[in-house]
């Protein structure tokens, strides 16, 4: 049993979304607290920019559950760069105790999961889960020099430009984490850090599968079965993998690194990164979750915990996926 | 309020721990289950060594209770390499679902405390936390090359090679976790990379046991 029922109900109140330009052409443009014009959030760095982006969807998810900063009394958050900079920066700026985590991707999940499993025990009352990624900084970090110019391969990925955080606390809205199953490490081999969807898509199945046994429920419970950033070419291994297991979920499925862009060119599969999960359920999901056009949603963000040492070194992609189950009560 | 009062006083079960040479001819050497003779532990890379003292410290953890790997409902682990990959790879040697947790050298601490919050709810019976680190890895990470021999400012610390980890779960020992406070992020302006000591000492995390 690798999924923890949360009888009392965790909810979230309030959510913070920002993100770049060309993330907000697409699908979530409408629907984000800040569309940045400038992807350098008038900092000097990309990676100062990646903060300053990850503070405001705190901030704001803050402002909008009609808290301030007092009112918080945890934040739990991680992201993509070496020694997660981004939220032990960003939580700097904050009164209030922090809990780094690191799942790659997934992180927007993990830290969802933990934040519900502590209000729910009622060990403190409202926390803030955010995460973020920032295209330029991820790509000079875990790939090329952006002046360098490298041609991208068809089955890559664009890291999405983005942050989202939300508030749990015990009451305060009719949206509720019900559920939410821990991931195992799951490596199927892949060594292609530019396929990030076929290495994730093993350890996302494996989890979803977990849920459904543990929870005794069927796909179409979940009026969407949403992915964190598996792009199109992962999210059809995805129905692929479990298809074989005798599980449907090709109506019911989505995946946010597929759908966050409005056209593909160079973004090829679509987005990545742990933002792009995290933009897209904290405001266009959240939006149609308040609006009751969906009830039922299972959160599955996906990451891969590869570092440029451990490929460098020759080692294949593990990956991890956390499942977050939030339902209309 | 930041502290956590565990009511049902989750117990540590038992422990694993691995340390290096230099490690072992101090106070722990006769403590540890394992002293390492040869840093690399016989691996190619000091990554790879470092990942495989962290995998031995939840196998040797998971060996020195009652239970086998199966009684183990989760992994709570992190650890000072980039995206943490020590751990993620230590993870993928094992069944249970994985949390990774990063806190730079306050992870010991972070994992036994996520671990115990979770064991207190019930929400899970027993769970590893295990964190390590090994100085070449570290050191040609965050600093500079070994094979270059900068000389060191003696405000500075070693880095150790070793790793340890826990077992906590809901009865089974006279050694409970009572309390957990979380640390809040505290920056006194010190720039000086060799001089985590300053750095960090206004920062307390503590943890009750």
């Amino acid at each position: 049993m690798n999924t923890i029922f949360f009888e009392n109900n965790p909810r979230i109140v309030g959510t913070g979304t920002i993100a770049g330009p060309k993330e907000c052409a697409g699908v979530i443009g409408k629907y984000v607290d800040k569309t940045l014009t400038d992807d350098m959030f008038g900092e000097s760095t990309y990676e100062k920019a990646e903060c300053k982006m990850l503070s405001y969807a705190i901030s704001k998810a803050i402002e909008n559950a009609g808290m301030t900063e007092k009112d918080i009394d945890l934040l739990i958050s991680g992201d993509l760069l070496n020694q997660i900079i981004s939220a032990s920066f960003a939580a700097r700026d904050f009164d209030f105790p922090f809990l780094g985590v690191y799942g790659a991707c997934s992180t927007m999940a993990e830290s969802m999961a933990v934040a519900a499993s502590f209000v729910n025990a009622k060990y403190y009352k409202n926390i803030v889960a955010a995460t973020g990624s920032h295209f330029s900084s991820a790509e000079r970090q875990y790939r090329y020099p952006l002046e360098l110019g490298n041609t991208r391969p068809p089955q890559a990925q664009w890291t999405v430009t983005g942050s989202g955080g939300c508030v749990i606390a015990p009451t305060g809205s009719h949206i509720a984490i019900t559920s939410a199953t821990i991931g195992k490490v799951v490596d199927y081999g892949i060594t292609d850090v530019n396929n990030l969807g076929a290495a994730m898509s093993p350890s996302c199945a494996s989890s979803l599968l977990e849920h459904l046994k543990d929870t005794g429920r069927e796909p179409d419970y979940y009026d969407l079965i949403v992915t964190g950033d598996l792009g199109a070419l992962g999210s059809r291994i995805l129905k692929d993998l479990t298809w074989e297991k005798g599980c449907d979920i090709a109506k019911n499925h989505v995946d946010c690194g597929e759908i966050i862009y409005n056209v593909i060119e160079d973004e090829f599969q679509g987005g990545s990164g742990a933002g792009c999960s995290a933009t897209v359920f904290n405001s266009y999901l959240m939006d149609k979750l308040k609006r009751r056009e969906l009830n039922k949603i299972l959160f599955i963000a996906t990451g891969a915990l590869l570092s440029t040492v451990s490929s460098g070194q020759g080692e294949s992609i593990p990956c991890i996926s956390h499942a977050v189950a939030i339902e209309n009560v | 309020m930041n502290t956590v009062e565990f009511q049902n006083k989750p117990r540590i079960l038992s422990t694993g721990t691995v340390a290096g040479p230099k490690e072992c001819a101090g106070i722990v050497g006769k403590y540890v289950d394992k002293c390492l003779v040869d840093d690399r532990f016989g691996e190619s890379t000091y990554e790879k060594a470092e990942c495989k003292m962290l995998a031995y410290a939840i196998s040797k953890t998971i060996e020195n209770s009652p239970f086998d790997e199966k009684g183990v409902d989760m992994l709570i682990s992190g650890d000072l390499l980039n995206q943490i990959i020590s751990a993620s790879f230590a993870a993928r040697d094992f069944t249970m679902p994985f949390l990774g947790v990063y806190s730079a050298c306050s992870t010991m601490s972070e994992s036994m405390a996520i671990a115990a919050a979770f064991v207190n709810a019930g929400y899970v019976k027993r769970v590893v936390a295990a964190t390590g680190s090994h100085f070449s890895s570290a050191e040609r990470q965050y600093r500079y090359p070994l094979e270059l021999g900068n000389t060191r400012p003696p405000q500075a610390q070693w880095t150790v090679t070793g790793a340890g980890g826990v077992m906590i779960a809901d009865a089974g020992s006279d050694v409970a976790i009572t309390h957990a406070t979380f640390g809040k992020v505290v920056d006194f302006g010190i720039t000086d990379v060799n001089n985590m000591g300053a750095a960090m000492a206004p920062d307390i995390g503590i943890i009750g046991i």
